[in-house]
């Protein structure tokens, strides 16, 4: 730590200016990450947080809730093999609407599922959904910015079919799209009106059990297909391709950072080769300047994160309410850690500078 | 068989066939308490080699190295730098300081590297750089130095830890005369003063009056050379 803190007060600026490129590359993979985050949970929060652990979806959906299929036979069938509460139907489809009596256009995404089965969302104002009600339905409080309020009706055009708002959930959005939840008898009046089938149809059933017990009852039902909450997360339309676009830019910041970080150290260290061999001339063992150098990138890099996700949280504070930006705890100390991980790695290439440089060569030497 | 500083039959050679090279050929010297020697030679005549082996910095091929009774030879490379670090102090060519720290850090690194107590170490530095006539300049960077006061903060370092033994590497060789014979005349003192052990290798003529004995060293053989003290 005394050459470490000394040196980094004697030559301000250049370890200043490495500082602040460091800075504003953990700063904008913050910033990244926090639109990751802010995206996923537009895109998909209605399903990060749902109870159910697997799906059952027709064969050839290509795990895509929105092409599969499930009958209402198949339902029965299901059914009939699990315990109650394990299963429950939930059929999905995107729309446009109009508030009624105004023309601008919303899209939402409906959810239909059984008011008392365990998708059914927990109503933060007005009322719950409700299995014997006539077109009601329970939307994300989102809505609200549309200036649509509990008692108002809401309307497809296509369609005419109108439905009363009853109550608010909360954190339930799918494909960057509000969900308006409704129950299942109002499900069969979408459904079959617009396919025109004879009988209804849902997306899928949604299961709550554990993985044997799942096996079990797949080995039980013919043409279906099971997909994990997760996997039907990353299928739900553009997910994938947005989170592993903002993934990618993040790998390539970590690479970019630690290459920059690692030859600014290693230029440094060149550049006292003279220095260090004098030092273990002087008695100073290889151990002692290894835990200088390591000492001063652990400094550094502290205090560039420290920084950076002081930005951060501002950025946060500055950015409109209207971009989806959200910074996670767990996301930044993750990227943190990858930090000092990257940065102990890099140093690697100046501590074995610093290991082959020799005593001797201090004397006799004229700089 | 006395003395601070004992070299028996030293020899370093390198390579092998006809890349062999002997530096340092069946040297011996004992150098006293208080005693200040000057070692003078040609390029290339196995005076750095010597001084490495003196230094602790290299092991010879052959003989035996004793420093206040310990046999240097023997050790291992960490226990070598111990032995620097306790009971050598190196005096380089070009001062060779640390550029990032101030005069009165230089010598405070050095009690530090030896794990010594900060309190008394300030007291040692402080009264060091009174002596050296450094003590106005002690927050100054070596950058801000002449390159005479940049010469006595190495002296006042190399006695940081209270060494055995000096090893001065042609101390004078980046100073003009005057200052140069200044700095040798204040390793002599101290020498004397502290009675310890110093060895001085140089090209410079015109300071070996101020040593107590003049050895030469050629062809990687020492010998005692004729003075002629005017």
């Amino acid at each position: 730590m005394f050459l470490a803190l000394r040196e980094i007060k004697y030559s301000k600026l250049r370890f200043l200016l490495i500082s602040i490129i460091m800075i504003l590359i953990t700063w904008l993979v913050f910033l990244i990450s926090g639109l990751a985050n802010g995206l996923s949970s537009e895109n998909a929060s209605s399903f990060q947080h749902i109870e159910a652990t697997h799906f059952i979806v027709q064969p050839n959906a290509d795990k895509k809730l929105n092409r599969s299929r499930i009958t209402e036979d198949k339902w029965v069938e299901i059914q009939k093999l699990s315990k109650p509460g394990e299963v429950t139907p939930f059929g999905q489809k995107m729309l446009s609407i109009v508030k009624q009596g105004t023309d601008s256009k919303v899209d939402i995404a409906v959810f239909a599922t059984d008011a008392n089965g365990f998708l059914a969302p927990e109503v933060i104002e007005g009322k719950k959904l409700r299995n014997d009600a006539k077109n009601e339905v329970v939307i994300d409080q989102s809505l609200r910015k549309k200036g649509i309020q509990i008692g108002d009706w809401i309307e497809d055009p296509d369609t005419n079919q109108k439905w009363q708002v009853v109550g608010f959930t909360t954190g339930q959005m799918y494909s960057h799209s509000p969900v308006v939840f409704m129950n299942l008898h109002d499900w069969r009046s979408i459904a079959m009106k617009q396919t025109a089938e004879t009988t209804t149809y849902y997306n899928a059933i949604s299961v709550k059990m554990d993985s044997s017990n799942m096996n079990a009852l797949r080995s039980k039902v013919k043409d279906i297909d099971v997909i994990t909450k997760e996997d039907a997360l990353q299928n739900i339309p553009g997910y994938k391709e947005e989170q592993s676009t903002l993934n990618m830019m993040m790998v390539f910041l970590f690479v970019i950072a630690s290459f920059v970080q690692a030859v600014f150290f290693y230029v440094i260290t060149l550049q006292k080769t003279s220095m260090y061999g004098v030092l273990k001339a002087i008695g100073a063992s290889t151990a002692q300047l290894t835990r200088s150098l390591v000492a001063q990138m652990l400094v550094i890099i502290t205090l560039v994160i420290l920084c950076s996700i002081g930005l951060s949280y501002g950025a946060q504070a500055l950015i409109s309410s209207s971009v989806p930006f959200q910074l996670e705890v767990r996301t930044i100390a993750l990227f943190s850690g990858l930090f000092f991980v990257v940065s102990i790695i890099g140093s690697l290439l100046s501590l074995y500078q610093i290991l082959k440089i020799d005593a001797v060569e201090a004397i006799g030497r004229v700089e | 068989m006395s003395g601070k500083v004992v070299l028996e039959n030293i020899s370093k050679w390198y390579g092998e066939g006809t890349t062999f090279v002997k530096a340092v050929d069946q040297v011996s010297l004992h150098v006293q308490k208080g005693e200040f020697v000057a070692i003078i030679g040609p390029s290339g005549s196995g005076k750095s080699t010597l001084l490495s082996i003196m230094g602790a910095l290299l092991s010879p091929s052959e003989g035996r190295f004793l420093l206040d009774n310990q046999d240097v030879t023997k050790l291992t490379k960490k226990e070598m730098a111990q032995v620097r670090l306790e009971k050598i102090g190196f005096i380089f060519q070009s001062s060779n300081l640390v550029s990032f720290l101030s005069v009165r850090d230089q010598l405070l690194l050095v009690s530090k590297l030896a794990g010594k107590k900060e309190k008394e170490a300030k007291q040692k530095s402080d009264q060091l750089l009174e002596q050296m006539g450094l003590f106005h300049r002690r927050n100054h960077y070596p950058e801000q130095l002449s390159g005479g006061e940049k010469q006595r903060v190495a002296i006042a370092r190399a006695w940081m830890n209270d060494p055995e033994l000096i090893l001065a590497d042609e101390p004078t060789a980046s100073l003009d005369s005057k200052r140069g014979r200044n700095i040798v005349e204040m390793i002599a003192e101290e020498v004397k003063s502290r009675g310890k052990s110093a060895i001085m290798v140089t090209h410079d003529e015109r300071v070996l009056d101020l040593c107590d004995r003049v050895l030469m060293i050629k062809d990687g053989q020492l010998s005692e050379r004729v003075t002629a003290h005017v």
